[in-house]
């Protein structure tokens, strides 16, 4: 059990909705969430199928312990075949949606074709409809969400739908859930607008059954406990995942104005202490924190903007407090353009959740768009008259809104950075990886960061692997390959549970593995776990070489491979990607194209 | 002689109470070592900790043998990771 062992397959195109019981075999070789959404996947689609076409398929994916009593089990994965990046995309999310859906009765919900004209999903456990989406195409997250719940006059339904921005084609529009939850990267929400479907609104009151519930219980008490005696993870509770912006940027990896600085001269406008401080006006910017489903850390963050702010002080439809400052929006909207301005910043995260788009994505292209005005390549002319300078926090604003609304210069912002920078005539500035850009991380000072990036299936990720510690030791390419392999493969196992990648500080794969053996049947022992991880991670990598992609694209901008980090820890370093690379290909028992060997692929039942 | 450290995240709580915010003024005996600060700061010696010295990294087993030097700036901040 854990897996309600049914699937949800709706083709658009014909508008046929059928219930098939899940492939149970797959599901003991990938367990669920990102593993099982990848093998389904594999075998519905081909992957060098157009992104955009109604051949590509899009999937929503719960794990075997989503909607369990552990903690964290809200997830759930979008894992489609991605229009930014021409590479599986894989992106997850908390919230209260996947829960929901797992408890309308599935583990999967499968999305193929094209819908003739914009619809939107209803699944109320046994009843599935296919519903024009009439004047809700062409509204925000927010009215999308609040307008379905009307419509079926139920406050608890639970909603996943894409903005304007999804609908008309920006190339990283998220699909977003409960009014701020994001499955953000890759553009999957692009995938969903491509086939003209605004929303997924489900209902779910059938619960999850899990196989031995004494035990489960005994370890979920033991795992609360691990989380609750963690120090890192009280931080995260206390301070959000912005926590980390001071450390890096004393650490000095902390991209700034497109990745041609490491450190931040304003970093403490934006930090959690600014988020806490109470102004002379009485204005606080946070107001408190958030859980998804479940979460015993609650690392959300709620905030308001100061109602004075020029950016909404004739707009009170803003004056409510919603999504905070995050770490990667605080390095998106901050650092990486220059902007210090928390209020600004607080406004642009609020204007992707109701318009649907990555800000990571978003912050990195815009960064890129401004050392192209700054160098003369574009001006006013190109960007609506407005002024593009690194720190103008009126063109974050406005460049965020146009871009959500498809307006103006924000069209162009919305094909991405690499699209763009090729668009001027400089490839160059684009920094990212295999057409994603970067997170806030520098691969100068943090080694095995970039590796991670040059290696992450879906482009520059950093929430594939996690060598912190090693990058913190020791600021050369040495000793890297390995644990970035490991942690890779961890990971996949881990987002193929339903739980969330911030139990990571407190919980290994073994207290994992122990509680998907308890909730399925199956012998689930921590090697087994891992190496169902290494299994997902092989088969998105042979997704992508299948749909084109080589170990030349395994690479990092000449930027961090040539450009010396000018301050910071790791001042004169670049990437040592050259001296990684190989190790890795190795340690994964890949041939030095990137390619998995036979005997690799045999190992793992490939 | 006199440092400044700076302790990130919630470590500033180990900080003595004339903190102002995340930072204080520290007068410590010649030559004192960071691993020597932070252990009379009452850092849990069992953590992991990301430690600078005026911009510069100071892995663990250079902790204890790095002599500061009056003026100098030091920086605890908890383990760096993804968020
Ligand atoms: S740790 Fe944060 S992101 Fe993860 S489930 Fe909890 S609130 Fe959501």
């Amino acid at each position: 059990m854990g897996w309600q062992k049914q699937i949800l397959r709706v083709d658009l195109t014909n508008g046929s909705v059928h219930k098939e019981p899940l492939n149970m075999d797959w599901a003991q070789q990938y367990l669920g969430e990102r593993g099982l959404a990848t093998k389904y996947l594999w075998e519905l689609m081909d992957p060098e199928t157009d992104p955009m076409s109604p051949d590509n398929v899009l999937i929503f994916a719960t794990g075997p312990l989503t909607g369990t009593m552990a903690s964290t089990s809200g997830r759930y994965a979008v894992v489609t075949k991605g229009p930014l990046t021409g590479a599986i995309a894989c992106s997850n999310s908390g919230g209260k949606f996947g829960a929901e859906l797992k408890y309308a009765g599935y583990d999967l919900l499968i999305l193929q074709g094209k819908a003739p004209q914009p619809s939107y999903l209803y699944i109320a456990d046994d009843d599935v409809q296919i519903i024009p989406a009439g004047d809700l195409w062409g509204a925000t997250v927010w009215r999308t969400e609040e307008t379905l719940k009307k419509i079926h006059h139920d406050p608890q339904i639970k909603v996943a739908s894409i903005g304007v921005a999804g609908e008309k084609g920006v190339m990283y529009a998220c699909v977003i859930n409960d009014l701020h939850r994001a499955a953000g990267r890759s553009g999957v929400g692009t995938v969903m607008g491509s086939k003209n479907l605004k929303a997924v609104a489900a209902r779910g009151t059938k619960g999850v059954r899990v196989e031995d519930p004494q035990r489960f219980m005994e370890l979920v008490k033991e795992t609360h406990q691990l989380l609750k005696e963690n120090a890192g993870v009280r931080e995260m509770t206390e301070l959000g995942t912005n926590a980390m912006i001071d450390a890096m940027q004393d650490f000095g990896g902390l991209p700034t104005r497109n990745f041609q600085e490491v450190q931040f001269e304003g970093t403490e406008k934006i930090d959690p202490a600014a988020m806490m401080e109470t102004r002379p006006n009485g204005h606080r910017n946070l107001v408190t924190n958030k859980a998804c489903f479940g979460c015993t850390i609650a690392c959300g963050r709620i905030a308001h903007i100061d109602k004075e702010h020029f950016t909404i002080v004739n707009r009170k439809e803003y004056w409510h407090a919603s999504g905070g400052l995050e770490y990667e929006t605080a390095y998106a909207f901050g650092p990486v353009v220059g902007v210090d301005d928390i209020d600004a910043l607080t406004f642009a995260s609020f204007l992707m959740n109701e318009h649907g788009m990555d800000p990571i994505s978003f912050g990195v292209t815009l960064a890129a768009a401004m050392e192209l005005y700054e160098t003369g390549v574009i001006s006013k002319q190109d960007t609506d008259g407005v002024e593009l300078n690194f720190g103008n926090a009126e063109a974050l604003t406005v460049m965020a809104e146009k871009t959500g609304k498809f307006e103006g210069f924000g069209q162009v912002l919305g094909l991405g950075s690499k699209r763009m920078c090729e668009k001027y005539g400089h490839p160059e500035l684009f920094m990212g990886v295999k057409g994603q850009e970067f997170a806030g991380y520098d691969s100068r000072a943090l080694q095995g960061m970039g590796l991670g990036y040059a290696t992450s299936n879906r482009g520059a990720c950093h929430l594939k692997h996690d060598t912190f510690a090693e990058d913190m030791e020791d600021q050369t390419g040495k000793g890297k390959a390995l644990p970035c392999k490991e942690t890779q493969d961890a990971t996949a196992a881990l987002d193929s549970t339903g739980i969330c990648l911030f139990t990571a500080g407190a919980w290994g794969s073994d207290n994992l593995a122990r509680q998907v053996d308890a909730a399925c049947e199956g012998d689930w022992s921590t090697e087994r776990f891992v190496e169902t991880g290494e299994r997902v991670w092989t088969l998105e990598r042979m997704f992508n070489l299948k749909a084109g992609f080589t170990a030349k694209d395994d690479t990092l901008p000449e930027r961090m491979l040539n450009t010396p980090a000018r301050s910071g820890t790791a001042k004169g370093k670049i990437s040592e990607l050259d001296k990684m690379l190989p190790e890795y290909y190795t340690v994964r028992g890949w041939n030095q194209d990137g390619e998995p060997t036979e005997q690799t692929l045999h190992r793992l039942g490939l | 002689m006199k440092i400044t450290v700076k302790a990130g995240g919630l470590l500033y709580e180990y900080l003595p109470p004339e903190r102002t915010a995340n930072r204080a003024t520290l007068e410590v005996a010649e030559a004192a070592t960071p691993a020597q600060i932070m252990r009379d700061l009452g850092f849990p010696a069992d953590a992991s900790y990301l430690v600078i010295v005026n911009g510069e990294l100071v892995p663990a087993e250079q902790r204890a043998k790095l002599q500061l030097a009056d003026g100098d700036q030091l920086s605890i901040n908890p383990p760096l990771k993804g968020g």
